[in-house]
């Protein structure tokens, strides 16, 4: 069973492209054709993970990262997810915030970082909240769809059974909003992973950001890959991770994002 | 009549915030050292724009967009159109792809400035493959999703090779390809504000961040309103060029926003 899944084509091919660039990098740094100074060789580059991560500093720089991505985060979520649903249920709430936010998302989030700054000084505070003001509009806006996207005789049907107020909105509203609101977060971590990692590299001597931006200053190339790799693991967790998370909380839901063809 | 009605509503809140802002400076709440009114602001940008200083950072700003993207465009749509057609390439590139579209591409730019220096087309080739990655992903997504039913058709009306692609396929993947851009427009535009905040001397960016370590807040508030002007013109620019090419796509209030 295992063994015909790993001869299939969907796994075989992608683990062999992906073994053979591994194995072609290798050789041509010992050939000498890569230089070393530039490229050093994924056997080096693992080693000094290694030991990193036996020195422990590299687990300070992973766990100070993904705390950031969090706390970020639950700033975001919380008034993120209530104004988003009290804007697709009240159309005086939509008609007052969906202009303002329609204002501030294009804005590119990195550069509320200065104007943040300014006033809260390079302050934890600074980057957390520079992290958390695009995923706030992401997720209040797929909030507000999803409720306008509910379907109205779930409602009726709801309410025909007797739900009203508190429990309407926790036995059905919630319930058929679910997706919608779960791709919202999805895509606000991986916007709020972005802006952590950029801020991060420009003003932070902690985290995987900081970590990749000094050792690429004092030119320890074998640990900026390193940072590298520990940055593009997290990547994958976040917009990989949560895509599988989702299909198997909810596999009766077809990905709005590969429904419509963008990921 | 219900279109003029929901635009004149658009402005009210907007215009409301800015109206409260102005009082609440005038009021005396809001320190004039930290926080600029707009009544001091607008003729501040003004004298900023016509001095010529402005326009010096947003143009090089604008180059570094604009170039990055016209390097990624058609190399993208290209890969993207094969890969959404060619199962084996799909699997052999994917790996590759996918796990460069997980990382932000601005922690690659150290590796960037290792080989190709600090200069200026590290900054660019570092832009160009952000664009590049979220247009070739988006175009492999877009044909991956057109309706089957769509191409059945399509040959049981005699299209084939050229003609089923030119017609059937091309059509169909468009609005993906144009969401695409669009993100990757944007994507692009955060990594280059990004970079010059630390690492130029000019661009929005450079222009941005020096002005709020000097602490002049109007510089600061200035600049923010044209990056802010920027990203809008170009998010709801392409936009409407999409409503123009075609007509056929139904709009939603969410997908702005993906």
């Amino acid at each position: 069973m295992l063994l015909s899944r790993l001869l299939s084509r969907e796994v075989a091919i992608p683990l062999m492209t992906s073994f053979a660039m591994l194995a072609a990098w290798e050789t041509l740094v010992h050939a000498g054709v890569l230089r070393a100074a530039f490229f050093p060789a994924p056997t080096n580059i693992a080693r000094t993970l290694w030991g990193l991560a036996l020195g422990g500093e590299l687990w300070l720089h992973v766990a100070t990262t993904v705390g950031r991505l969090l706390a970020s985060f639950l700033i975001a979520v919380i008034p993120g997810t209530a104004i988003g649903l009290a804007m697709g249920w009240w159309i005086e709430i939509r008609m007052a915030a969906d202009p303002l936010m329609r204002i501030l998302f294009p804005i590119p989030s990195i550069a509320f970082f200065p104007l943040v700054i300014f006033y809260l000084g390079l302050s934890e505070w600074g980057l957390l909240l520079t992290a958390a003001i695009t995923p706030f509009l992401l997720i209040a806006v797929q909030a507000a769809a999803a409720v306008e996207a509910l379907e109205r005789p779930l409602l009726e049907a709801g309410r025909n059974y007797g739900a009203a107020g508190w429990r309407l909105f926790m036995r059905v509203i919630l319930p058929a909003t679910l997706p919608h609101l779960f791709l919202g977060y999805r895509l606000a971590l991986g916007v709020g992973f972005i802006v952590t990692v950029a801020v991060e590299m420009i003003a932070a001597k902690h985290g995987l950001g900081g970590f990749l931006w000094h050792s690429w200053q004092i030119l320890r190339i074998e640990e900026m890959y390193g940072a590298l790799v520990l940055i593009g693991f997290l990547g994958i967790v976040v917009t990989y991770g949560l895509e599988a998370l989702a299909d198997r909380l909810m596999p009766w839901q077809v990905d709005l994002l590969r429904a419509k063809g963008q990921r | 009549m219900a279109r003029r009605q929901r635009y004149s509503r658009a402005f009210i809140s907007p215009v409301i915030a800015v109206v409260v802002w102005e009082l609440l400076a005038i009021v005396g709440v809001l320190p004039e050292k930290y926080v600029p009114s707009p009544s001091q602001l607008a003729p501040h940008l003004l004298g900023l724009l016509s001095s010529g200083e402005l326009w010096r950072h947003l143009s090089a700003t604008l180059y570094r967009l604009s170039l990055s993207f016209v390097f990624a465009l058609v190399p993208a749509v290209l890969l993207g159109l094969a890969l959404g057609m060619s199962r084996t390439m799909r699997l052999a590139l994917e790996p590759i792809l996918n796990s460069l579209y997980a990382i932000p591409k601005i922690a690659l730019l150290p590796l960037v400035m290792l080989v190709l220096g600090v200069n200026e087309r590290t900054l660019i080739f570092t832009a160009t493959l952000t664009s590049f990655v979220q247009m070739t992903v988006s175009t492999t997504g877009g044909v991956l999703a057109v309706d089957r039913s769509i191409l059945e058709a399509g040959k049981n009306y005699g299209a084939t090779g050229w003609r089923l692609f030119r017609y059937v396929l091309f059509p169909s993947a468009l609005p993906a390809i144009f969401t695409g851009m669009r993100i990757g427009l944007g994507l692009t535009l955060v990594l280059v504000i990004a970079v010059e905040l630390t690492a130029a001397q000019e661009g929005l960016g450079a222009f941005i961040w020096t002005a709020g370590q000097t602490f002049a807040a109007k510089n600061l508030f200035s600049a923010f309103v044209v990056i802010g002007a920027l990203g809008w013109t170009l998010a709801y620019g392409l936009e409407r060029i999409g409503q123009w090419l075609m007509p056929w796509q139904q709009r939603s209030s969410a997908a702005m926003f993906l």
